[in-house]
């Protein structure tokens, strides 16, 4: 059995702080955010719980560590987070959920291919359809005449994604980046919440 | 006016995500603890069942630890007894029953007093005396290492 990484109690608590921030975006993927804003997934499950699991699977052995697979601890921690997310996906959204292919080599992720019918390679957690849908409808009503925020979405699909970039492209001031970037996480945050209590009902 | 979000589709909305909500791998502890204050998320209770859970693993290795030691000497102690000889024994009750006495000191013979006066046969009496001179040459080992 391979031997976890020597850590100290600090730099596990560390690792689940991370994790749960991982997590937390993963949840947004997913639209899973409760009634009062609290980020809570199937079986009343929270991101903590998710990156806590994880952590626990990897201690009693449940999910081995593979240094080849994984060179670094925490990347290997954060696939187990998303194994645990596809799991909860697969019990709550059934259909609607569908996974994209990523590489590791663990007999969890195994059994993912194999509801994927892709090749060797498992599952990662993507943005629901139905929440890019819900994602477009708020864009649509909110940013629709922002001549910054429209710039950064052709950025994206030009595979631009760092602002600096983008400002260079779109020929303005980096700083216009940063202020549409906290204006559309406002939006997004405000219009989205109430969307996703769906599955809550 | 051009409609980008004609194209808005996951793929484009995950980059999106990507870009407004922070990245942890790249953010330093304290932010990452920020953020997680920003959040209203409490960690504590997950940090208490994680310690909980960090010193059931620490006390499972001290276990296992103990548990392997133990087995070394155990198994140790089975090659000596294996390696120790004992010599062809006397048949006769009487002559047995002496040299078990002659090999106890006191009080080890007040503790095997009972087992000699219970011991119904010649065999049983055998069996001792065996034990005792497989404790004695251990003892003398053990006497000799240091």
């Amino acid at each position: 059995m391979p031997e976890l990484p020597e850590l100290t109690n600090e730099q596990w608590q560390e690792y689940l702080e991370r994790l749960t921030l991982y997590a937390v975006k993963k949840f947004r993927y997913l639209g899973w955010v409760g009634k009062g804003g609290d980020r809570t997934g199937p079986r009343g499950k929270s991101p903590q719980d998710v990156a806590y699991e994880a952590v626990l699977k990897a201690l009693n052995g449940e999910r081995q560590y593979n240094r080849e697979a994984y060179s670094d601890f925490g990347h290997f921690l954060r696939s187990a987070v998303d194994s645990l997310i596809y799991q909860l996906a697969k019990s709550f959204e059934g259909k609607k959920f569908k996974p994209m292919p990523v590489a590791t080599s663990d007999q969890e992720d195994r059994e993912e291919i194999e509801l994927e019918g892709k090749e060797a390679t498992p599952a990662k957690i993507c943005v629901n359809k139905e929440i890019a849908e819900k994602v477009k409808g708020i864009l649509s009503q909110e940013v629709k005449d922002d001549a910054v925020v429209n710039g950064i979405l052709e950025c994206f699909e030009a595979g631009i994604t760092k602002p600096a970039e983008m400002a260079e492209v779109l020929g303005i001031d980096v700083k216009h980046i940063y202020t549409a970037k906290k204006r559309l996480q406002r939006v997004i945050d405000k219009k989205l919440q109430p969307l996703k209590m769906e599955y809550d009902r | 006016m051009k409609d980008n979000f004609k194209h808005f589709d996951a793929n484009l909305c995950e980059k999106l995500f990507d870009f407004i909500y922070p990245d942890e791998e790249n953010m330093t502890r304290k932010e990452v603890q920020a953020e997680l204050q920003c959040l209203k998320i409490d960690m504590r209770p997950a940090i208490e069942k994680l310690n909980m859970a960090l010193n059931f693993c620490n006390e499972k290795q001290k276990a296992r630890a103990k548990f392997k030691n133990a087995r070394e000497i155990r198994l140790s102690l089975l090659e000596k007894l294996k390696q120790i000889e004992v010599r062809n024994l006397p048949a006769q009750r009487n002559v047995l029953q002496d040299m078990i006495a002659q090999l106890l000191n006191a009080p080890l013979k007040a503790a095997y007093s009972r087992k000699l006066e219970e011991a119904a046969s010649e065999q049983d009496l055998k069996t001792l005396l065996e034990d005792i001179l497989l404790l004695e040459s251990l003892d003398q080992d053990s006497e000799n290492e240091r």
